[in-house]
């Protein structure tokens, strides 16, 4: 491009042409069509630096509002009154939930249960059953209902929340997760720390008593609105893979690893202390990160291979049997995105001794740590379906429906402790596309 | 009507395509809230439309398609006049997004990897073009520097921006 040219451009993007500019660079994208190309190509530069931008600064807002909250000391008459206030409160609130209230509640249907025991409301639970709610304690097991507008909350006891209207859910204590349909945006959820709005995605959420909120995203983008307690009002928003850990004291954390509910892909729910400790990158600290879903015995097929991808799931070859050794393995759902970052080291903390299974697309290049570390098992699964783009992929199958892409899986005999993944591939080699491995893991003492 | 289904379907494929189009909104429109009604806009059109769409085919060229013509039918005044009104440039710039912006997807984990590494300065000069949305005129204002000198450091910080996101990306081959 010659000078002028980078002027025109430089221009478009600062959006500062004059008329006669603008004309001069519609001429220019008319000359040839590598101008328009390069055209795009610096437009879409110029929104993934603004994006980017937007997101920093959000996050280096709210660190500095965070410190800005700190727990000041408070004089002992003060304290003693928040005592005496917080007991009263809590006297009212008990009485509140003990009470039926006036208000009719929302109609909600309920979709699956599991153990579920509902105290503070006078329903009796059946699934397919629609059932008012107000105020509600869920005391034991886990309990799935459709709202209206197309909103489908999944709750985890021990939950204590209140339905304020078919849109607002205040969240007092406990573990939730939401899928937003068309027509819910705006359900939000109402927590000490914040409120929690969604814009048509589906998202993790876990308020404990002293006020911390944690809050991850699946897909789409959902944003967090902070409490009137906090010194600024400003909206964080985050998007799909990040996660925020809110509260005055503990400061915005990254929230590693969400463990899913092994419900939802129809697996018996499993015991609160899994093989996967703990699952965390090196892409750095204490800023928005990605989380890692840890899905507990959740490796069958039908499961969702990736974190950031709505569609490829594992399964079978064509006529084949899905491992019976992997069936029931811990699933760790990686970012497919990640694939390209050259230094990535993803830890996993075991708890006990285990078997990793690392799922490789193949055929495709093996990075070294794996063949040092691991060996090949023989068997492969597939992955898919992907974009119709995917189908050229040397991996690939194109069905009907669309490409998949088949998978060697390796192992490797873990001990408790940290065990170190590397980057899926040193190079991007010329005729295969870069892929994210997938990751699974099952515990030597399991059956 | 559409079905569960279909609902489900339109989600994943609205969800994993929006990020894109709102890009693609933003760079033809420049008032941020009239690109945002426009991407509003669009995802509601979408899903009046989602009966017609041909599971068979792309889901972001549709998208990017519609998200067009509600750029067209908004206020023209938000829009970049030349470009937006001439319908083969349009055409072309909307053809030319669809092929790139998954090329180049790959990238925004990088840049902001790289962004944060930018001096407090740069990071500054930045914050004040995409998150205040001034212009190189209105920040020279406000830093007592000339427009041209902002049109020059944002130029290299673009630059500086590349050869640090092409150093943490892999060597290239064909994706």
């Amino acid at each position: 491009m010659t000078e002028m040219d980078n002027q025109l451009l430089d221009g478009w993007l600062d959006v500062n042409l004059s008329d006669h500019q603008t004309q001069q660079l519609a001429e220019w994208l008319k000359q040839d069509p590598a101008n328009m190309e390069a055209f795009v190509e610096a437009n879409i530069r110029e929104q993934q630096l603004k994006d980017a931008v937007r997101l920093l600064s959000q996050t280096e807002q709210a660190s500095h509002r965070v410190e800005l909250e700190q727990p000041k000391r408070q004089a002992p008459y003060l304290i003693s009154g928040a005592i005496a206030l917080a007991l009263a409160l809590s006297v009212l609130i008990v009485v509140w939930l003990a009470v039926p209230a006036g208000t009719p509640g929302v109609l909600v249907n309920v979709i699956a249960m599991s153990d579920a025991q509902l105290t503070g409301s006078r329903v009796s639970l059946s699934v397919g059953e629609d059932i008012s709610l107000d105020a509600f304690r869920l005391e034991s097991g886990s309990l799935e209902l459709m709202l209206p507008r197309s909103v489908r909350v999944e709750l985890i006891a021990p939950v204590e929340a209140i339905f304020e209207s078919e849109t607002r859910l205040r969240l007092i204590e406990g573990r939730m997760s939401a899928d937003v349909g068309s027509g819910g945006e705006g359900f939000t959820v109402v927590t000490a720390a914040g409120n929690v709005v969604d814009l048509g995605t589906s998202f993790g959420l876990e308020v404990e008593r002293d006020g911390e909120s944690r809050v991850a995203v699946f897909s789409g983008t959902v944003e967090f609105h902070p409490s009137d307690s906090m010194s600024s009002q400003d909206v964080i928003t985050l998007t799909e893979g990040e996660a925020l850990r809110f509260s005055a004291r503990a400061g915005l954390r990254r929230w590693q690893q969400v463990a899913l509910a092994a419900d939802r892909l129809g697996l018996p729910r499993v015991a609160n202390t899994g093989v996967v400790r703990e699952v965390h990158d090196n892409l750095g600290e204490g800023d928005l990160r990605p989380f890692y879903a840890v899905i507990r015995e959740g490796m069958k097929p039908g499961a969702l291979a990736f974190n950031d991808k709505p569609n490829p799931v594992w399964g079978p070859l064509p006529g084949e049997d899905f491992p019976e050794w992997l069936t029931g393995a811990d699933l760790i759902r990686t970012y497919y995105h990640f694939r390209f970052i050259k230094d990535y080291e993803l830890t996993i903390d075991l708890n006990e001794p285990a078997d990793v299974y690392l799922l490789v697309v193949s055929p495709g290049q093996i990075p070294p740590w794996v063949t040092e570390r691991f060996e090949p098992t023989g068997q492969s699964i597939r992955a898919g379906t992907w974009h119709p783009t995917m189908g050229t992929h040397l991996a690939a199958t194109v069905e009907e429906d669309g490409p998949y892409l088949n998978f060697e899986i390796w192992k490797s005999e873990a001990k408790a402790g940290k065990f170190v993944l590397g980057a899926p591939l040193q190079k991007r080699v010329a005729g295969t596309h870069s892929m994210m491995y997938g990751l699974a893991v099952k515990a030597k003492s399991s059956p | 009507m559409l079905t569960n289904e279909q609902q489900v379907q339109f989600t994943r494929l609205w969800t994993e395509a929006q990020p894109v189009v709102s890009q693609y909104v933003e760079s033809l429109v420049s008032d941020v809230w009239a690109a945002r009604d426009i991407v509003q806009n669009t995802s509601v059109a979408l899903l009046l439309k989602f009966e017609q769409y041909d599971p068979a085919r792309p889901f972001l060229p549709w998208a990017l398609g519609i998200a067009k013509f509600e750029i067209l039918s908004s206020r023209r005044d938000h829009a970049r006049s030349r470009i937006i009104c001439d319908a083969d440039l349009l055409d072309q710039y909307t053809a030319a997004w669809v092929e790139i912006s998954p090329q180049v997807a790959d990238e925004a984990l990088a840049l902001r990897h790289c962004v944060g590494k930018l001096q407090s300065k740069q990071k500054e000069l930045l914050r004040l073009r995409y998150v205040e949305n001034l212009n190189s005129d209105d920040i020279a204002a406000q830093m007592g520097r000339t427009a041209t000198n902002i049109r020059t450091t944002l130029h290299r910080i673009r630059q500086l921006l590349r050869r640090c996101i092409e150093g943490q990306l892999p060597e290239r081959g064909v994706v």
